[in-house]
């Protein structure tokens, strides 16, 4: 039993956490970008490139079509009308069109795809796999949660923090990679925070691997997990005249795992493009076709240096933009993330080594992107590569709901925070990721943060396919947007403000 | 000793050797660091040294070329050492300069830079050592500053800030120890290193005027103001020492005690020039001057480090188990900080940030001074967040790592880029092929093209330039008699030579232009007037 509360034993958690997962898989389905029908390329290219449809931006539209080309033509290459949505993010290489992104994520979303096209919906389907993996990953807050000792009310008030008061809302419902990579982190260190088993650590250690397929800089952020798995199969043991280190030789198997599935990878390179390890960015790219459908190449100087992906002399301006900036930081997207700090040093006496893995692996995530070419994501909805760090970051929630859990003055300020957050994500889930970063914005004459957001949901221009393929008669979109937003409160308001049983 | 037993690989290592082992390293540590640092230190020099960027900076070339002259010209001497910079990075190469590769290699100038690399590295892990941090957050501070890539240029080069900071490092270390210790000898030490960096740059003089604050506040404290005012006396006596002799040297060379301030080479006429042109922003303006330096520091120290050091220096300074004298002492590592912000405020300095005062650098790398000190607070911050510590580890070598694979270094685009560097390999490359195996001298302002006569190769004896007395003023009132080349921009009156010789009947008749480069012309004496050309120095030893 954790701390007493009122949730009395393990059966009750369990149909809590039950009725929690069918009202988050409710508001998923209400607010999943897409539109009826499964979409050829031409629909595509015609129709939904634009602000507020499904595939308003390159990343989408590139993963989305390496899946119905894996789909429809059993083919790692994209033949040239599938193509031609996907610039510019389109690769090319010997005479064959492929993806500048990781194959990952379009690599999961083939069931996906597969199912929904039986049912005339393979988009939305497609786009219902980030928000799966969403639901997973509250799970997994949820049980890291408990493995940390930290209390169920703290787990969930930190698990909804992350899904609705994150950007990771408008990134569940649209076809993104970060969920995958959330989830992967979140998974792996699950398993290492169990009981020590070379099973569960060799299947971290694959999924380490697998981070691979979903972004290329993904297994970096697993380097304070790995260091944590190493001290947990090491022991010492000292005596008066010997200290001895033990290894288990069978952990060294766990191995295994990442050689898998990097194998795997090699093995799909190798086959692709002729070499085990080629990433998909260093590849020649494609800016766009001209009238004759020749692809036309993009100059040299624009094309991707691998030794300069993350440049330290970006780091302040990296920062500033992801934590400080109107356009993409933290503070105006998700503040709730900062209570976490006050939980930080509580868990970190409490659970040393796990919560040092976690915040190690928070800070690699933050500096890494702090140094990437491009902070703002492109046209995005928020910090967009900050969410799998919302993730972890959610279980400090957690830990701080716990630390101030009879103060009212801290509820008070989380649910303040929390309104703000899911008000601030929900207006992306339900209209668009295609925000500016200011310093476009400006020449173009836009608005360069949630406020464009708010403009659009006030003209009634939705993204969600339950919205506009069943509502659009019944409701307006603000109406829509307000029972989501009150139901979102509601639930959440409940958890944090009903008091403890043992009051 | 390994084996394996019940599934286990088992190390079994002897706690004996353990703890000798232990005590070996804590003996020799300061054999290893200096090993490691040389090594380190000679590495970076050999890959600068390929690639050509030791000597990137016209400024290098012209420090090397002061040490040459004072061995090797048509007036060697001292004198030579003048009074655009402080002497001594200048006399300390006076031992190697004499050697052509060590000179035309920069070794001369980077030997100085390396050593003082090597000793700051110790002075990192000595300060932190009395600070009573522990092994790992002394490792760290000497690391962030060892491996900073700006910190490692620079050790490579000719240039003064390696030297600075050793010695400015020393003063402030020495006088931490006095407030520790209250110890005389180390009032002396602190004047001592104090004295030397009077000696390298203007720097000095305020962490100089700033230790002497910090002295009369100490001893006032304790002992009141007539052992305050002795102690600041007996201090100054020998920190004031290398200032004082500068104010005499300007007076005996150039017959003015503030030539280095005021006289026509000297930083300030180069402010006025740029305040006429509108280029000195900062003046007057401490917003901007805060903002400036803060950006050169956040470029030269690395945002991480940076961020890291001010959390640490918040932990150092409310740790109230720090003695309050040690704080105020330690005050002193802030002495780069607020000169240079003063400095900018003042006009005395110069500083363009690229995306900021257009898009050029220069003298970014003032923002290095504050290396040891950030160094310093990390070491302290990884001791004190004993829980975090493995965190703040690993994300340093994590940035470390990425700061050398995308070369991040903001003193080598200041050194390439920026208006700190000059294209001179035409101007140099022509005399190199037309007037090395030649008779004839070369008729040149080193105020104005030091860098090309380092480049060409030629000997210091075959130029004319300001420092050479008779030779001087017989070329620039009849350059026909003396000089087979002229160097000079034309037009220019900034340029000393062109200034002096443009109403010359000489120049305007019997010169050539062979050649106009963007930097500089080249003018050839035509042949019919080659035979009444010197071609030998006849005015012997000149005082």
């Amino acid at each position: 039993m954790v701390d007493g509360n009122y949730y009395k034993g393990v059966g009750v958690r369990k149909i809590i956490t039950a009725l929690i997962v069918i009202f988050i898989s409710f508001i998923f389905i209400l607010t999943i970008k897409g539109n009826y029908g499964n979409p050829t390329p031409g629909d595509i290219y015609d129709n939904q490139r634009f602000m507020g449809q499904p595939f308003e931006l390159s990343p989408e539209r590139g993963r989305y079509a390496l899946t119905m080309s894996l789909a429809r033509d059993n083919s790692f290459f994209l033949k040239q009308d599938i193509a031609r949505i996907v610039t510019p993010d389109l690769a090319f290489y010997k005479g064959k069109y492929t993806l500048l992104v990781s194959p990952g994520l379009s690599f999961l979303g083939v069931p996906f795809y597969l199912l929904g096209a039986g049912f005339n919906l393979a988009q939305v389907f497609t786009f219902g796999m980030p928000a799966f993996f969403a639901v997973l990953n509250f799970l997994l807050i949820l049980k890291i949660c408990e493995q940390l000792k930290i209390s169920f009310r703290g787990a969930i008030l930190g698990g909804l923090s992350y899904l609705f008061a994150t950007t990771s809302f408008a990134y569940s419902v649209s076809y993104y990679q970060h969920q995958i990579t959330a989830f992967l982190l979140l998974a792996a260190a699950a398993l290492l925070f169990s009981e020590k088993h070379v099973l569960r650590f060799g299947m971290a250690a694959f999924l380490t691997g697998f981070s691979f397929w979903i972004d290329s800089q993904n297994p970096i952020f697993f380097i304070p997990l790995v260091f944590y798995a190493i001290q947990k199969v090491l022991k010492i043991q000292k005596d008066n005249a010997y200290t001895r280190i033990f290894v288990n030789v069978k952990y060294l198997f766990a191995a295994i795992g990442l050689v898998i599935a990097l194998g795997g990878y090699s093995l799909y390179s190798f086959g692709v493009f002729n070499r085990p390890f080629q990433l998909s960015g260093t590849l020649t790219s494609i800016r766009d076709f001209d009238k004759n459908n020749a692809p036309i190449i993009k100059t040299l100087s624009t094309q991707k240096d691998t030794s300069r992906f993350f440049n330290t002399r970006r780091m302040a301006h990296g920062f500033a933009t992801l934590v400080f900036n109107q356009d993409r930081g933290t503070i105006y997207y998700a503040p709730i993330i900062l209570i976490g700090i006050l939980g930080v040093s509580q868990l970190t006496k409490k659970k040393y080594d796990e919560s040092v893995a976690l915040l190690g692996t928070i800070l690699f995530i933050l500096v890494l992107y702090t140094m990437w070419g491009d902070p703002y994501g492109g046209w995005a909805f928020g910090p967009r590569y900050l969410v799998p760090l919302f993730a972890l970051a959610c279980i400090y929630i957690g830990q701080t709901v716990d630390l101030f859990r009879e103060k009212v003055w801290f509820k008070i300020v989380f649910a303040l925070l929390f309104v703000y957050g899911v008000g601030v994500n929900l207006l992306g889930a339900l209209t668009t990721n295609q925000v500016p970063p200011k310093v476009e914005a400006v020449a173009l004459g836009m608005k360069w943060n949630y406020m464009l957001n708010w403009d659009l949901l006030q003209k009634g221009l939705s993204s969600s396919f339950f919205y506009k393929t069943y509502l659009t008669p019944i409701m307006t979109l603000e109406v829509f947007y307000l029972i989501i937003f009150v139901s979102i409160i509601s639930a959440s308001g409940l958890i944090l403000f009903l008091p403890e049983r043992n009051k | 000793m390994i084996r394996i037993e019940n599934g286990s690989l088992e190390f079994l290592l002897g706690n004996n050797f353990i703890r000798r082992t232990g005590e070996k390293l804590e003996k020799h540590v300061y054999a290893i660091i200096i090993f490691a640092l040389s090594a380190v230190s000679i590495l970076a020099f050999l890959v600068f040294y390929q690639n050509g960027l030791g000597l990137a900076y016209n400024d290098a070339r012209s420090h090397l070329d002061i040490a040459r002259r004072v061995v090797e010209g048509l007036k060697p001497g001292l004198a030579q050492l003048g009074s655009v910079w402080l002497p001594l990075p200048h006399a300390l190469m006076i031992p190697f300069i004499w050697n052509d590769f060590l000179w035309h290699s920069g070794l001369a100038g980077a030997l100085v830079s390396m050593v003082s690399y090597v000793g700051t590295g110790l002075l990192v892990y000595q300060f932190l050592k009395n600070l009573g941090v522990g092994y790992l957050g002394r490792l760290v501070g000497v690391f962030v500053f060892a491996f900073n890539l700006n910190i490692l240029y620079l050790q490579s080069t000719a240039m003064t800030e390696l030297l600075l900071i050793f010695t400015m490092t020393a003063g402030v270390y020495e006088l931490v120890m006095w407030h520790v210790s209250d110890k005389i000898f180390r009032l002396v030490k602190a004047a001592f290193w104090i004295a030397l960096s009077t000696l390298v740059r203007y720097d000095g003089w305020f962490l100089l005027i700033w230790a002497g604050l910090l002295i009369l506040y100490h001893v006032y404290k304790k002992k009141g103001y007539k052992a305050a005012e002795g102690n600041l006396i007996f201090f100054s006596t020998l920190a004031a020492f290398g200032a004082v002799l500068w104010f005499l040297w300007n007076l005996a060379i150039f017959k003015d005690p503030l030539y280095f301030a005021f006289g026509p080479y000297s930083a300030h006429a180069q402010q006025e020039q740029l305040l006429e042109a509108g280029n000195l922003a900062t003046k007057g303006n401490l917003w901007l001057s805060t903002k400036m330096y803060f950006y050169a520091l956040f470029y030269n120290t690395g945002a991480l480090p940076l961020v890291l050091g001010a959390i640490g220096a918040v932990f150092f300074w409310a740790n109230d188990k720090i003695k309050e004298s040690v704080k105020i002492g330690s005050s002193a590592l802030m002495a780069p900080l607020a000169f240079n912000i003063l400095a900018l405020y003042l006009g005395f300095s110069v500083l363009f940030i690229q995306g900021i005062s257009g898009n050029t650098w220069f003298n970014v790398r003032y923002g290095v001074m504050m290396m040891p000190t950030v160094a310093i607070l990390v070491g302290y911050l990884v001791d004190r967040l004993r829980d975090f510590r493995w965190v703040i580890v690993g994300l340093l070598l994590f940035v470390t790592f990425f700061s050398f694979t995308s070369v991040d270094a903001v003193t080598i685009d200041d050194a390439r880029v920026g208006s700190s560097q000059k294209n001179v390999s035409e101007v140099s490359g022509w005399l190199k092929a037309n007037a090395k195996d030649e008779r004839g001298f070369v008729l040149i302002s080193a105020a104005s093209h030091d860098a090309i006569i380092f480049s060409s190769g030629l000997p210091m004896k075959r130029f004319i330039h300001e420092g050479t007395g008779a030779y001087w003023e017989s070329a620039t009132g009849g350059p026909e008699h003396w000089a087979r080349w002229i160097i000079v921009r034309t037009y220019d009156d900034n340029d000393q030579v062109y200034k002096l010789i443009k109403n010359t009947v000489g120049f305007k008749n019997n010169y050539n232009k062979v050649q106009s480069f963007p930097f500089a012309d080249i003018y050839e004496i035509k042949p019919e007037f080659l035979d009444r050309l010197n071609y030998e120095p006849i005015f012997g030893r000149q005082k």
